[in-house]
């Protein structure tokens, strides 16, 4: 696929270089080609306009003048009827072609380069007006440059101007589409561009492909390197993950062997009364190096690894470490800890739980659990834990609720006491969108099946009048404190016990 | 309308005189037919219907070349040359029909009046012309009268005078009334016919045809 595309690639490029160089070429022999053609005819007319005798030495004099200066002029000659009676330059006797190209309204006779117009080897372009005649020398029209084996055929208003080599063979002009074509017939690559501003210019040019590949051999070589750098890198890019994600979980093992996984908490406020009433507990992890790992990066990392148990436990002994010393002073507080999938698939967390919080002699409300609705899996296994958690006396969330599309029956099914409603509900609160329709029939819902309402990711006052208006109990969000550690969730609880955040309201 | 007594076709210009009189009589109606300018030089004129070629069989002519005869391989070229020539006098439409000039002139003859000469700018362009004309002096011109639209039959007499007045004006001009023929239409003997032209839509033509 990626030399595929190097392959188009260069291609593309290639004959992008190859038309803007014969697009060039077509616009400087054009401009050239109508500048001398244009010169001439304007010469004549000149000439016409002389005012001393004919042939008299200041008439051949102009004559000498005009031609001089343009290296094209073969020769200039004057003429009564068809009997040339003085000249200029190398043709003496002058030509009478018998058949005239063009004979323009204007009076202006042209004679394109042909046998008719042949003088010493070569073709000449002739043009007269009045009694006075120019030939031109079309040889120096063209002009290649070194290139070798190019042909090229300058038409100009569809008649054959010039030509490199003079016999090239190439396809007529108006035969042609304009832009570059590739003769695999012939093996070369015709290109064809017109002009048309003073008289209808075309130029065909054509050059063996080999020639063509050799010019654009740069762009063949930076195609491959190209090509093979993708290759590379796609390599490199593939291992790298890998690496990282074999090296980030056995960091991760490392990190909780070594009890890196820190836990902040974002409180949780009653509404009604502005009291921190608990939090959710959130594992972090910080590096040796004072590096934080995003926990969007290791939750998956520990899931992928089979280690999300281990961090569930990390988090909830440490958890229930900081629990007892807060509710030394706020023994209402509860934590919430959330459960993944596969916390769900045995009892190691049950087990670990009721021997943290014996150890800690805590009760078992100051534990509560969330579960995502997606970890809801419908299992006898999971069925059993979560009622056995609710029997040991711990209440059960359901998290982010409303990204899962579980229906009303499916979670009459659990026994849940708290509805978790997800911060995009909560940000579409007060606008258009359609999901602010749908919070409300989250909040009925809830109210249905007499669980408990707790808003997440609130963050403005309008939200709190709202989410209160509505009967949701609870929330947290940004509005009330960002995830704090644990001496800092401390502060912010004797803070917010004497100052209750009824500033909301 | 002054009599102008012009030589007609000499003998040097009979072999072309025929070809052109043939053309010219292949384009015109049929009672419109092709004769000679009325010449100065009556004796020429006999001799121009009355030559060897009215005697002898088809294609054994047999007269001296002209010395001003253009060789077949110099028509081309020379025609070329005055057609570019004619091109730039203006007033003159001119284009190529084989080895034939044909001119359009669009000033007309001053027929309202009764009269049969040409108007200024007419006169102005034929003298115009005689000078390009008298340059390439190897060829030949026949004036007719020719409708502008539609084709048709035209009115005779005036037609007749116009274009006399025109060959009088080229020779005024120094055209040599030897290289002029004039093609003219009925010639008033019986009644023309009911849908003529009226005379003021009826336009000079010459025809040039290289002298051979």
């Amino acid at each position: 696929m990626l030399f595929a595309f190097t392959a188009w690639l260069v291609w593309r490029e290639s004959r992008a270089a190859e038309q803007a160089y014969a697009d060039g070429l077509a616009a400087t022999l054009g401009q050239r080609t109508e500048q001398i053609v244009v010169d001439a005819r304007n010469l004549l007319a000149q000439f016409d306009r002389l005012p001393m005798p004919r042939c008299s030495p200041g008439h051949l004099q102009a004559l000498k003048d005009a031609a001089i200066s343009r290296p094209y002029i073969r020769s200039i000659g004057y003429w009564q009827a068809d009997e040339r009676q003085c000249d200029i330059g190398f043709l003496p006797q002058g030509l009478k072609p018998a058949h005239a190209d063009r004979i323009y309204p204007n009076g202006v006779i042209a004679w394109w380069p042909g046998a008719q117009t042949q003088a010493g080897g070569v073709q000449l372009f002739v043009m007269r007006f009045g009694d006075h005649d120019v030939a031109l020398d079309p040889r120096l029209l063209l002009d290649l440059g070194p290139i070798r084996d190019r042909q090229a055929v300058l038409w100009v208003e569809n008649l054959r101007m010039a030509a490199v080599p003079w016999d090239a063979d190439l396809p007529r002009a108006d035969a042609l589409p304009t832009g570059v074509t590739l003769d695999q017939a012939r093996g070369r690559i015709v290109s064809h561009f017109a002009r048309n501003e003073v008289l209808p210019i075309d130029v065909v040019a054509s050059e063996p492909l080999a020639n063509f590949w050799t010019r654009h051999m740069h762009l063949l070589a930076l195609g491959s390197g190209l090509g093979l750098l993708l290759v590379v890198a796609w390599i490199g890019l593939v291992t790298r993950l890998s690496r990282r994600e074999l090296s980030l979980a056995g960091e991760l093992r490392e990190a909780l062997a070594a009890g890196q996984i820190s836990v902040h908490y974002q409180p949780v406020i009653e509404l009604a009364t502005g009291r921190c009433v608990g939090a959710e507990a959130l594992a972090r992890w910080q590096r040796a190096s004072g590096e934080r790992v995003s926990p969007s990066v290791f939750i998956p990392a520990a899931e992928a690894a089979g280690m999300i148990q281990d961090v569930t436990v990390a988090v909830l002994r440490r958890a229930a470490r900081d629990a007892r010393d807060i509710r030394g002073e706020f023994p209402a507080l509860s934590i919430n800890l959330n459960l993944a999938a596969d916390d769900l698939k045995n009892d190691r967390i049950g087990d670990e739980l009721a021997h943290v919080l014996a150890a800690a002699q805590l009760p078992p409300e100051t534990i509560k659990l969330e579960i995502t609705e997606r970890a809801l899996v419908n299992s006898e296994t999971s069925r059993a834990l979560i009622r056995g958690f609710r029997t040991r006396g711990h209440q059960i969330a359901i998290d982010d609720f409303g990204t899962g599309y579980s229906s009303l029956s499916y979670l009459q099914s659990f026994e849940l006491d708290v509805l978790k409603i997800d911060k995009s509900f909560v940000d579409a609160i007060g606008t258009e969108a359609a999901t602010s329709q749908v919070i409300v029939h989250v909040i009925e819902m809830a109210k249905s099946l007499g669980l408990v309402t707790v808003a997440e990711g609130v963050e403005t006052p309008a939200q709190v009048e709202w989410l209160l208006s509505h009967g949701v109990a609870f929330a947290q969000g940004f509005l009330f404190s960002k995830p704090l550690a644990a001496d800092d969730f401390l502060r912010f609880l004797r803070f917010n016990k004497g100052h209750a955040i009824r500033a909301i309201r | 309308m002054r009599s102008v007594q012009y030589a007609s076709f000499a003998k040097r210009c009979l072999p072309v005189a025929v070809l052109l009189l043939a053309a010219c009589a292949a384009q015109r109606a049929p009672h419109a037919p092709a004769r000679p300018h009325p010449a100065k030089d009556e004796s020429a004129a006999p001799r121009a219907s009355k030559g060897p070629a009215a005697d002898k069989p088809r294609g054994t002519l047999t007269l001296p070349r002209d010395p001003d005869a253009l060789a077949p391989a110099e028509v081309g070229y020379y025609m070329d040359v005055l057609l570019g020539r004619l091109r730039q006098l203006p007033g003159v439409d001119s284009m190529r029909r084989a080895d034939q000039i044909i001119i359009g002139l669009s000033g007309r003859c001053d027929l309202a009046a009764g009269r049969a000469r040409a108007d200024a700018d007419l006169h102005a362009t034929l003298t115009a012309l005689a000078q390009v004309l008298n340059e390439y002096r190897k060829t030949l011109v026949s004036l007719q009268a020719e409708p502008i639209a539609p084709a048709g039959p035209i009115d005779a007499a005036p037609a007749r005078r116009c274009v006399f007045a025109a060959a009088d004006a080229l020779t005024s001009a120094g055209l040599s009334a030897k290289r002029i023929a004039t093609i003219a239409p009925n010639d008033g003997k019986g009644a023309p016919p009911a849908d003529v032209q009226p005379a003021a839509q009826v336009r000079l033509q010459l025809i040039v045809v290289p002298l051979r």
